[in-house]
């Protein structure tokens, strides 16, 4: 009698067991779910709350940049009131040269509207470092019609800010930077040279090593180095017309530094 | 808009058994010139490409916006790419008419010679590019430059879109090179696309467009400014100097080797201990003639003393019979044999030395491949390709045969970045085996990282 009493009272104490062991369970799968549901939570508020934050830097970029041209259109009327005609020119421009750096949305634009670009960003340049460069763009007369190819936005004016902040800045004489453009049949070499101190052969190596393999360049690049500007105008180059394009690069220390970039002569976007 | 003549696109060629060039980009157009400029066998790399004697690698070719695949000679003066130089075949024999109209492909199947048809046209076309020579004229009789005029002739007459025009300033003597500049500007003018290629390159600025600087085994510069052409011979001398003079020691193993000479009015005195690298610290514009002079090339042979003992020698032949070997001089010992296999052409200066009385060195060979201090890990004797791995073969040559002093001229400046440091392990585990290595380059600051001392050497 005492065994079967024994028995029972063992059962019982298996199932109470049992069903705590359930419980235990079902509550932690509850934990879980509760902190599965308030992760969600968190990263559907915080992807609103980046959406709302583009939303909103969208509308700043679209409000602050016509702010700044407007500003800079102020102070170009104030200068020439005050007939002080080098700050009219450096506020035109900076105004232009932001217009076409930010509110210019085409990915491919005329080589005319890119050179026009890179003559405001020296212009600028010219005044800061107090007509230390001389700048010169060379276009054969028989070639004057390259003007209306299409170029990436903005190829050449990241080389030239190489050219002067790691080639002329440097430099104690008086620096030159000069464009060269020649063309073939179906070709546009442009070729961006600049008599500055030039570039160390380790480093126009592992400059040509990132025109070569993007990725490595940004994994070996030292900070601030200008691989990154070529490698990346070189890329788009080659996205937008294929391998056979790009960016390459001869320097020798003490003797300046060339960038030529070669891409097909393409009229109209439709030809892409 | 000009027409392209020429496109290089990252072009990695390969000259069999002299070396290669990587990273080749070039663009000629109708009538322009580019002069080439280069140090010793680089530019030539290309040359001997274009002549149909190396070997493309990679990248891509275009004479006149069509892909060249094989480029063996046939193909490129298919494409009307034509090679003019000193080494152009000429029948001294035959007239200058016969050499411009027989010597050459048979392209319109023609059995009969009308002599009287290629007198007329010879005459037609000197009378064309203003070249004052009698098309009757036998070969043998007229001067080298007046046949470096034919083959240029020669070159036009089959519709030249390119020429590569290769050490032809040696062949005009004094004011004479005016008359294949005159000849060049013409060609010029009718749009062919003109390469030189040339020890002189400045005789040819003139009519260059833009010069084409090669170092390193790659295009280093293009110097498009022709105010600016003078530049080129300070990129080719270019290199980097010491940071700080080395302290000049004695080496303590003594004076293995002792080197006297006279560059102009001033005496060199260099020494080396054995196993020591001694980098000769003197200016780059000295080094070239004080090369010359070492190799013996100069009017007073130098004085080579060796453990005490002064050499007696007549030719650089001599020196090296006693232990004194030259890198980067193209001798016959440093020339790779084509028809021996990679370990053959390792072993071949030591055969002698490892061979039994009756010659027999197969045996010794297969022992020294065994044993591990030859070769580099990576390697293996059956790895090793004649063409691509000539350099490998030609240094494993010399550390197996242990010369008592080398002497290196510019070989670290001109290797790429991978051959600059094998090179430097390769110099360093020669020491290591008692050979006095004596640099002189232009490179001073990498050779400083290795080299035992810095002699300036002047007395």
């Amino acid at each position: 009698m005492t065994e079967i009493l024994i028995l029972i009272i063992a059962i019982l104490l298996v199932v109470v067991i049992m069903q705590g062991r359930q419980r235990k369970r079902d509550l932690e799968i509850f934990e879980m779910e509760k902190s599965q549901l308030t992760r969600r939570l968190t990263e559907e508020y915080s992807s609103q709350m980046m959406d709302k934050q583009t939303k909103l830097s969208a509308l700043q970029s679209q409000i602050n940049p016509h702010f700044l041209y407007n500003t800079l259109e102020c102070i170009r009327s104030e200068a020439l009131m005050y007939d002080c005609d080098s700050i009219a020119k450096m506020a035109k421009a900076l105004a232009s040269f932001f217009r076409y750096s930010i509110s210019k949305k085409e990915t491919l634009v005329t080589l005319r509207e890119e050179i026009a670009n890179i003559e405001n960003y020296f212009l600028i340049q010219r005044y800061r470092f107090d007509d230390k460069f001389d700048f010169e763009i060379r276009v054969e007369p028989d070639d004057r019609d390259i003007y209306s190819c299409l170029i990436p936005k903005l190829s050449l004016q990241p080389i030239v800010e190489n050219a002067i902040f790691h080639g002329l800045e440097t430099k104690k004489e008086k620096g030159e930077i000069i464009i060269r453009v020649e063309t073939t049949e179906d070709k546009v070499l442009i070729v961006v040279s600049d008599n500055g101190v030039g570039i160390q052969r380790e480093e126009v190596e592992r400059i040509r090593l990132s025109l070569k393999n993007p990725e490595e360049g940004k994994r070996t690049a030292k900070h601030g180095g200008n691989g990154i500007a070529l490698s990346n105008v070189s890329q788009r180059l080659k996205l937008i017309f294929g391998e056979e394009f790009g960016v390459d690069i001869y320097s020798v220390y003490g003797t300046g530094t060339d960038v030529e970039l070669i891409f097909p002569i393409v009229m109209n976007r439709d030809e892409l | 808009m000009k027409k392209e003549r020429l496109y290089l696109k990252n072009l990695e060629i390969e000259d069999w058994g002299n070396g290669y060039l990587s990273e080749v980009t070039l663009l000629l157009r109708e009538g322009e010139c580019i002069s080439m400029v280069s140090t010793a066998n680089q530019k030539e790399i290309l040359v001997h490409y274009l002549q149909g004697r190396g070997k493309k690698l990679s990248g891509m070719v275009r004479v006149c916006g069509r892909e060249v695949r094989q480029g063996g000679k046939k193909e490129m003066e298919r494409n009307r790419v034509f090679v003019v130089g000193k080494e152009t075949p000429y029948m001294d024999s035959l007239s200058a008419a016969d050499n411009i109209f027989l010597l050459r492909h048979n392209s319109l199947k023609k059995i009969l010679i009308n002599e009287k048809a290629m007198k007329s046209q010879a005459e037609y076309y000197f009378e064309k590019y203003g070249i004052l020579m009698d098309p009757g004229r036998k070969n043998g009789e007229v001067s080298m430059g007046e046949k470096i005029l034919v083959g240029l002739i020669r070159c036009v007459s089959q519709g030249a879109r390119v020429i590569v025009l290769h050490d032809v300033s040696g062949a005009f003597a004094g004011g004479e090179i005016q008359r294949i500049l005159k000849v060049i500007r013409l060609l010029k003018e009718e749009g062919v696309g003109i390469l030189v290629s040339d020890n002189h390159p400045e005789y040819f600025y003139e009519v260059s467009d833009r010069l084409v600087v090669f170092k390193h085994k790659r295009i280093v510069k293009k110097i498009y400014d022709p105010e600016a052409f003078f530049q080129a011979e300070r990129i080719i001398q270019h290199g980097s100097e010491l940071s700080s003079n080395l302290k000049k020691i004695m080496p303590e193993k003594g004076n293995m080797v002792k080197i006297k000479t006279a560059l102009w009015e001033d005496e060199y005195e260099f020494h080396a201990g054995k196993g020591e690298i001694v980098l000769i610290d003197i200016p780059s514009t000295r080094m070239e003639q004080l090369w010359q002079n070492l190799c013996c090339c100069g009017k007073n042979l130098p004085e080579y003393f060796l453990e005490g003992r002064k050499l007696t020698y007549k030719t650089i032949d001599g020196l090296v019979r006693q232990g004194v070997v030259f890198g980067r001089e193209k001798r016959k010992e440093t020339v790779l044999a084509q028809n021996l296999s990679a370990e053959e052409n390792i072993f071949l200066p030591s055969m002698k030395k490892i061979g039994t009385w009756l010659g027999f060195y197969r045996k010794n060979m297969e022992y020294i491949l065994k044993d591990d201090f030859l070769l580099d890990r990576k390697d293996s004797s059956q790895s090793l390709n004649l063409d691509r791995d000539r350099l490998k073969i030609e240094y494993y040559r010399w550390k197996l045969y242990r010369p008592k002093v080398m002497l290196l001229y510019n070989v670290f400046t001109e290797a790429d970045f991978k051959e600059r440091d094998w090179l430097r392990n390769m110099m360093i585990s020669m020491a290591a085996r008692g050979t006095a290595v004596l640099l002189l380059e232009n490179e001073k600051e990498y050779c400083q990282s290795f080299a035992d001392r810095a002699e300036r050497g002047q007395s």
